[in-house]
């Protein structure tokens, strides 16, 4: 019963019309290129706008530093070392506190971002808009 | 080797170290299986689209394919019903109690202790031969009938690979593959 309904089964399949796998493939690459636009259109953005705002982020981090005294404690580091090696650990908390935080994680986020977005528009470059993988 | 004769699995490693051509070669495998199944459980105007969205969904989780789990012909067909049942809910052709319906009815006692080979006589095989007939029967199966049916007879998948197909307990699917042939025959005979 088995081979004869396997064979009658077989027999009634559904055929689709000739092209539909090239319609498919198609269709698949013309999504992968629209996403892939898409992708290099925002990260071109993205990585102009965060090195258009490096230089002003820069600034104002080093505005920072200065006005935090960190300049003034790491100097320390180098002007009594001595007392440095055993209050090491103090030493090394004042000179955190006094880093400005806010300004030196605006600054990374912007290279970050901006290489990130360096790193794909490059790798789109080399393999060329028509690659398939996202 | 010609690519023709490469496994599924093979394929898929040679796309993820960076052949994405050999994907059309996937494309080419499952599109007749993948429509023949869902335009039987759907229908043949809706099943173009829904075997592109298929592939679509293939290529995006194509990372998350693990081989050990199941073969590629099983995970392809799990998203192709999975893509099915979506489209039928969403135009409300399907309610979930039809899917669960049969399921509630799963391994009561072996009503069916009657073996496959003496299911369907000589007589009402041979009328099975007549393909647009065999459509036509098909038609009037229920849903989770037909897609047992399709998926082991058309597609050649044992039980255990359809179960995991249709997320069902492997004796629910031996059960209904029981039931379908009893209903078949109960069409047949009508």
């Amino acid at each position: 019963m088995q081979k004869e309904l396997k064979s009658a089964f077989l027999k009634a399949s559904y055929i689709p019309e000739t092209n539909l796998a090239d319609n498919i493939w198609s269709a698949l690459i013309k999504r992968n290129k629209r996403i892939v636009y898409l992708k290099l259109i925002t990260l071109s953005l993205m990585g102009g706008s965060s090195l258009f705002g490096l230089m002003p982020a820069f600034k104002i981090l080093m505005a920072n530093f200065s006005q935090s005294g960190f300049y003034e404690y790491f100097s320390l580091a180098f002007s009594s070392s001595g007392t440095l090696i055993i209050y090491w650990k103090d030493f090394l908390l004042l000179l955190a506190e006094s880093l400005p935080a806010m300004s030196m994680i605006l600054f990374l986020t912007l290279i970050l971002v901006f290489l990130f977005s360096l790193k794909y528009i490059t790798r789109q470059i080399i393999k060329g808009q028509l690659s398939l993988s996202l | 080797m010609k690519i023709d004769k490469i496994t599924d699995e093979k394929i898929i490693i040679l796309y993820k170290n960076g052949n994405q051509e050999v994907f059309k070669v996937l494309i080419d495998r499952y599109t007749t299986p993948l429509y023949n199944f869902i335009a039987r459980i759907t229908n043949k105007n809706e099943a173009p689209d829904i075997v592109q969205e298929t592939f679509i969904k293939v290529w995006k989780n194509i990372n998350r394919f693990d081989s050990s789990k199941a073969s590629f012909k099983t995970w392809i067909f799990f998203i192709a019903r999975n893509v099915a049942t979506d489209f039928l809910r969403k135009k409300s052709f399907l309610l979930f109690s039809d899917i669960e319906k049969v399921d509630d009815e799963t391994i009561k006692s072996f009503e069916e202790n009657i073996s496959d080979e003496s299911l369907l006589p000589e007589k009402i095989l041979q009328k099975l031969e007549d393909s647009e007939f065999l459509n036509r029967i098909l038609e009037k199966l229920n849903i989770n009938y037909k897609e047992i049916l399709i998926l082991h007879y058309q597609e050649e998948l044992t039980f255990k690979e359809i179960s995991k197909i249709l997320n069902k307990n492997l004796n629910t699917v031996k059960s209904q593959h029981h039931r379908a042939i009893l209903k078949l025959r109960e069409i047949l005979e009508g």
